[in-house]
């Protein structure tokens, strides 16, 4: 309920930079999702935020006023922990009643705000078990009632999903988003998850070695990424080297692998190096015997990998690069189904090419 | 036919190994047990003199240590210095293995030899120590020396089990404490202290046992006073008569129900109870 700012936040250990001169804003009840490879500082920059770490330096201010040098438990932050850590030798209730009795607040509104909050998350039934007597879905929701039931002014979490099997997280993600919104409170969500970054979040904060690469809604990260790292780090991605060899005014002529290709773009001047990236979907593949257009390129199958709802083929272009398709398989589209080593024509657009500048 | 009779045969061999196991943990815990049962046996003697089996049986001798002032005096001082020494130890032992486990991590292995070497340390060597230092101070004889004196031979045990404990708990759950609330010391208190409370238990159990059981140290600072076992070894020095006997049975039941109690009450803590 609360807005974050994290200013040149740097956390170092001896010469090594675990979180590099962060800079963040996050808005009133946003859902900032912290997204990058294992070591990148997701973690560091949470436990910074929690007061768990103190930063090398660099600012953290929540809801205006600055909290470096506050201890945890004055900061009206709630934590979630990738296993949980709820209390073993206290049961549901107590562990969920926990942070507020050491708000010492009166028994009877202790019981009424515990039994309001398992209620929402659909524990009621289960408040007396122990930790050690739930599922680990149930154990999540239990984590997640005990750090809301303090009404903490952000939320954090790292990995709440780490150990849950696929639907489960499926279910818990449309689960945390929707309380989320209905408390409207500050999150800053930590994940490697490349689908739980696009499916929850307001914005996504792509982070590698300790610094930002790209802060953007889902849809611009994965459509526009800043850098080829974000590309490739956000779903499936051809990246290839291209050279823009001939402008004329917005249309640019670029070469890469041995193909040429037109497109439209301000930015390129002539002599560029730059790379490009073409999402999988992007790209039509048809039967040879098709009347062929003069831009499509021939090639053939290298190989074909059944995904269910798509297919992904490999496919190697003419006296250019292998590239990976990913073909709906869907048998209202009419859809047509290539064999390995099938002889295709593959048609790229221009607004399939996107250039990372 | 021949199928039924292999298997069969099959089935004896594979019981053989647990029949040797059953056989030998028989004869080692007979082994273990036989010396301390035959003793309270004999305790249960009527006659002047110890015998087994005893000819007659009576409380006679019982009668005779709970009423006699010299074993009255001695068990009333050593359970003073166990009830002292039990949470003395349990908080120092306790504080030692916290820094060991949470401070920095740069000499830790040193201090962690150091500070338990008393467990190995050969206690005559300590004792002599000990008793220079009490002569020094003119503490000898007297609480202020035994106390002490036990203390370092019960910290190492704590430090120990504490510390096993420790080193399996979760920080996060400590964490999580704090950022719902809890300060530093409030989240040991209710979070971290229950969980490893079997290592705190079995820290208490040692400390008491060991310290109500000492003699090699405290014969070196006793002068006039005599704890329990001073005062059986001074007896046995004369005579060995059944009284003896009784007094080990009645150390070994103090021991045995302190053990029972003390396991208790750690499962009622490990339980949660402690936060009402
Ligand atoms: N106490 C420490 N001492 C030295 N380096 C550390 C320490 N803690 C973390 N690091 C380093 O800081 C970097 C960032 O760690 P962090 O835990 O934030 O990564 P992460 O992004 O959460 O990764 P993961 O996805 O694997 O959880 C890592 O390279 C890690 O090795
Ligand atoms: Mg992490």
């Amino acid at each position: 309920m609360s807005n974050i700012q994290l200013k040149n936040l740097t956390k170092k250990y001896g010469s090594f930079n675990a979180v590099d001169s962060i800079n963040l804003s996050i808005k009133n009840g946003e859902f900032v999702t912290l997204l990058g490879p294992s070591g990148c500082g997701k973690t560091t920059t949470l436990r910074m935020v929690a007061g768990f770490i103190k930063p090398t330096s660099g600012d953290l201010i929540i809801g205006g006023s600055n909290m470096v040098g506050v201890p945890p438990q004055n900061r009206k932050v709630g934590l979630v922990f990738q296993n949980y850590a709820l209390f073993p030798h206290m049961s549901v209730r107590k562990n969920v009643a926990f942070g507020l009795k050491m708000k010492k607040m009166q028994q009877s509104l202790i019981a009424e705000k515990v039994n309001k909050i398992l209620e929402t998350v659909q524990l009621q039934e289960l408040s007396e078990r122990m930790p050690s007597e739930l599922s680990g879905g149930q154990q999540q929701r239990v984590a997640l009632a005990r750090a809301l039931v303090i009404e903490p002014e952000v939320l954090l979490l790292d990995e709440p999903f780490g150990a849950l099997d696929k639907n489960l997280r499926d279910h818990m993600r449309i689960e945390l988003r929707d309380l989320q919104r209905k408390l409207n409170i500050s999150t800053i969500f930590v994940t490697h998850d490349q689908d739980e970054a696009l499916s929850m979040s307001d914005r996504i904060v792509v982070m590698e070695n300790g610094k930002i690469c790209q802060i953007g809604s889902p849809s611009e990260i994965y459509e526009n990424p800043a850098s080829v790292f974000v590309a490739g780090f956000l779903g499936l991605s051809n990246i290839f080297s291209a050279v823009c060899t001939k402008i004329i005014r917005a249309k640019k002529t670029i070469e890469f692998e041995g193909l040429t290709i037109e497109i439209e773009s301000e930015k390129l001047n002539k002599s560029d190096k730059i790379s490009i990236m073409i999402r999988p979907e992007n790209i039509q593949i048809y039967k040879k015997k098709n009347d062929s257009k003069k831009e499509d390129f021939l090639g053939f199958i290298k190989s074909k990998i059944y995904l269910g709802s798509t297919i992904q083929y490999q496919v190697k272009i003419k006296d250019g690069p292998v590239i990976l398709i990913n073909a709906n398989n869907s048998k209202i589209l009419n859809y047509q189904d290539f064999d390995t080593n099938e002889e295709v024509r593959v048609h790229l657009s221009k607004n399939a090419i996107y250039p990372i500048i | 036919m021949g199928k039924k009779l292999m298997s069969n045969l099959e089935g004896y061999r594979s019981l053989w190994p647990r029949r040797i196991l059953v056989i030998f943990s028989s004869l080692v815990l007979f082994f273990l047990t036989a010396p301390l049962v035959i003793l309270i046996i004999q305790s249960f003697t009527n006659e002047s003199y110890l015998s087994f089996p005893p000819p007659t049986y009576g409380t006679r001798w019982y009668t005779e240590v709970i009423y006699s002032e010299d074993w009255q005096n001695a068990t009333f001082l050593s359970l003073t210095i166990a009830i002292i020494v039990t949470p003395l130890s349990l908080v120092l032992g306790t504080l030692v293995a916290f820094g060991l486990e949470r401070g920095p991590k740069k000499g830790k292995q040193t201090i962690q030899a150091i500070m338990i070497s008393p467990m190995v340390l050969p206690h005559i060597v300590l004792g002599l120590g000990l008793f220079k230092i009490a002569l020094q101070f003119n503490i000898s004889d007297s609480l202020w020396a035994f106390v002490p004196a036990h203390l370092t031979i019960t910290i190492p045990f704590v430090i120990v089990t504490v510390g096993a404990s420790l080193q399996t708990f979760n920080i996060s759950l400590e964490e999580a404490a704090r950022s719902l609330g809890a300060s530093k010391f409030w989240a040991v208190w209710y979070i971290t202290l229950p969980i490893i409370s079997p290592g705190l238990i079995a820290g208490a159990i040692f400390s008491f046992i060991i310290s109500f059981d000492e003699f090699i140290i405290t014969f070196f600072l006793a002068t006039f006073q005599r704890t329990l076992p001073l005062e059986m070894f001074s007896t046995l020095m004369y005579q060995v008569k059944p009284s003896i006997a009784a007094v080990s049975a009645l150390t070994l039941a103090i021991t045995a129900i302190l053990t029972v109690v003390l396991m208790f009450r750690g499962q009622v803590v490990g339980g949660g109870k402690i936060i009402k």
